[in-house]
């Protein structure tokens, strides 16, 4: 307790204070523009760290990644574009419920849930940090690769229309993911000589092909507004929808709760966090909900479950980050980068010596990710007006912002020309009914998936079948499979107060 | 056979030929480095030849296309009214117009010339709509350029005459 406090009152300091401040607008204006995101703001930021005391550079740093979240999902919800590869989850239901002239309550229920969920992630770090260390060592190589399948079949279900388009949606990922060296033996595979494709595919490319350009392309095809009812006035009522959508948050406090702790406990595994958490947490969700088959129509669930476990698995990651020297996601292996800059040794002194530094870190990234989620919902009405406009006249600024966000994140033409190709993917994937989500998801846990079977046919072979963790997830994940051909009961969509598509049924 | 049911066996045909590519190159590399991709490219070879069965046995097809009533309408349909395939391709050509206009003339030029031609001759609103927009995106992107330090590509042309 002596050390939270001491952790709190650290940033009492003008300096840290400012740096704070610095640190979450940057953070909120950056994660606004597709592609660019917490990991590229971070790097930014790292040669400004010498010279600065420890304390307010990592008030900066973390400040930075935290407030990219809300800003991230913004541009999520009204343009179906990611602002970071993260925020590829709120897409789904988000998107869909700004189409239904709701994107004010979308945008008050992302604000609400990133901010609950980054504070119930920091009271989880608080009380992980003694349990830390015996439960990473739970999870094996087998568990690591088979938890990446079952976040592939999870996501597989969502807005595809089979059970084979799902699985080959994820494994099309699979397969993108294996483009560039061998983590193994570091041979190049399917370059073809290319060295732009040495490093293999960007993560912000493949999401903003997948997720922006392929939308709007799509929407320059309608030549109508993401809205389709023009009449909806958001002058009025956004202030009123902004508020329902907070409300809708603290409707549904249990599934924050769960949304946050898997959120927690895939940011404490090391390499699973990150995006892997925000869709394992939709599609816990979605499995456990009463209308879960109304998923990826604009359900308050689907938009709640990703929001709520954005910031808590990044209070999980710090732990094996600090603690291990571990990355639980990509921000934080920029982090450890800081760290070095500043002097710090990740490790078991982390925890002893400098644990008040540790809390200081878990304060930051509550306070900043309520302060940024005011100042969005500030903005968040005037955010939604945007998507009155025709289709035809966002389409080029949004492919433009997503054409210089591929560039300056990888600072390669190639990877632009991937970007496009990415989104005729999109577009075809999403007219045959195939689930653009899954394959995201495949291509960001591709790496861990394949470091994770070599591991398990090198360590265990087939005896991996014989540890119970591993002999649950393979029952969960097969049971996923069989589920999805057998039909459901189904909730009619005015239950939940959706409005009816076009044929009456809920909108897709 | 509809439009939409052709296609569809195109892409089922596309998913089995590319991944059965997918495989055979994958066996080129030590074992080590082919063992992922051979499950990844040996799984969807397997579901892509499922997949295309189903489009032409009807007892597959709730497993390759779902139960009717869970199938989506067409993906290009939605409550904003159905996306017109040759816009679709408007949209697709000028978006590769764009790439091509940033590879010559380079992001700071092609960018804001991109959006001046297209609210001209693709979407007309105007010489006055056409030029604020433009300016408007070339100052976003010189503040990239400032802000995040990224050096942006000047172009083929102006690479050639810089020597």
């Amino acid at each position: 307790m002596a050390a939270l406090w001491a952790g709190l009152v650290a940033l009492s300091d003008p300096h840290a204070i400012l740096l704070l401040l610095v640190g979450m607008l940057s953070g909120t204006l950056v994660g606004a523009v597709p592609g660019l995101g917490g990991a590229v703001l971070m790097s930014v930021l790292l040669p400004f760290l010498y010279q600065m005391p420890v304390v307010p550079a990592l008030a900066l740093m973390v400040a930075a990644h935290a407030s990219i979240y809300f800003s991230g999902s913004t541009t999520a919800i009204l343009f179906n574009a990611p602002g970071a590869p993260e925020s590829a989850a709120t897409t789904i239901d988000g998107y869909a419920r700004a189409r239904t002239g709701q994107a004010a309550r979308a945008l008050g229920i992302s604000a609400a849930a990133t901010t609950l969920g980054g504070w119930l992630g920091f009271v989880g770090f608080i009380a992980a940090v003694p349990l830390m260390l015996f439960f990473v060592t739970l999870v094996h190589p087998p568990e690591f690769f088979l938890l990446a399948v079952l976040a592939i079949v999870l996501i597989g279900q969502l807005r595809s229309a089979s059970v084979t388009k799902g699985i080959l949606s994820g494994t099309l990922g699979f397969m993108v993911a294996f483009i560039g060296y061998d983590p193994i033996d570091g041979v190049q595979r399917f370059t073809f000589g290319q060295l732009s494709l040495y490093d293999g595919v960007s993560i912000p490319v493949v999401a903003l092909g997948l997720f922006a350009v392929s939308e709007m392309i799509h929407l320059y095809g309608t030549n109508r507004p993401i809205v389709a009812d023009s009449t909806l006035d958001f002058g009025a009522k956004g202030w009123s929808e902004v508020m329902r959508g907070v409300r809708d948050v603290f409707g549904h406090l249990p599934l924050v709760v769960r949304s946050s702790a898997v959120g927690i406990v895939a940011g404490l595994i090391p390499g699973v966090g990150g995006l892997a958490a925000n869709f394992l947490s939709y599609g816990l969700a979605m499995k456990t909900s009463r209308h879960g088959h109304l998923f990826g129509t604009g359900v308050p669930e689907g938009v709640i479950a990703p929001e709520a476990s954005s910031l808590s698995k990044e209070a999980g990651s710090l732990i094996p980050t600090v603690a291990l020297g571990i990355p639980g996601t990509v921000h934080t292996a920029i982090l450890l980068s800081a760290f070095t800059i500043l002097g710090l040794t990740p490790g078991p002194k982390m925890l002893t010596t400098n644990l008040p530094l540790v809390f200081t870190m878990a304060w930051v990234l509550a306070i900043s990710s309520l302060l940024a989620s005011l100042i969005g919902l500030g903005l968040a009405p005037h955010f939604a007006r945007l998507t009155r406009l025709p289709g035809p006249i966002l389409a080029p600024f949004v492919i433009v912002l997503a054409f210089v966000g591929a560039y300056a994140s990888t600072t390669d033409l190639f990877q632009v020309i991937a970007l496009v190709a990415f989104g005729v993917v999109g577009l075809v994937m999403k007219r045959l009914g195939y689930s653009p989500p899954a394959m995201m998801m495949g291509f960001v846990l591709g790496g861990i998936a394949e470091r994770n079977l070599h591991l398990t046919v090198q360590i265990f072979g087939w005896s991996f079948v014989q540890r119970p963790l591993s002999d649950f997830l393979l029952i969960l994940i097969v049971g996923l499979i069989v589920a999805r051909v057998v039909p459901r009961k189904r909730v009619p969509s005015v239950a939940l107060g959706l409005p009816p598509g076009p044929t009456g049924g809920p909108l897709r | 056979m509809s439009r939409r049911l052709s296609l569809e066996v195109v892409v089922d045909i596309f998913w089995v030929v590319l991944s059965g590519g997918y495989v055979a190159i994958a066996q080129t590399y030590p074992p080590d480095s082919r063992l992922a991709p051979t499950v990844a490219g040996g799984t969807a070879l397997v579901v892509g030849l499922v997949q295309l069965l189903g489009n032409l046995h009807g007892g597959l097809r709730r497993v390759t296309h779902g139960a009717p009533a869970s199938t989506p309408e067409r993906s290009t349909e939605t409550a904003a009214g159905s996306s017109d395939d040759r816009r679709q391709l408007a949209a697709i050509a000028f978006t590769v117009g764009l790439l091509v206009g940033v590879y010559v003339l380079g992001f700071l030029v092609g960018i804001p010339l991109f959006i001046l031609l297209y609210f001209l001759f693709l979407y007309r609103r105007g010489w006055r709509f056409a030029v604020v927009s433009s300016a408007v995106v070339l100052v976003f992107v010189v503040l990239v350029v400032q802000v995040l330090g990224v050096h942006l590509p000047n172009g083929l042309i102006w690479d050639s005459l810089v020597g």
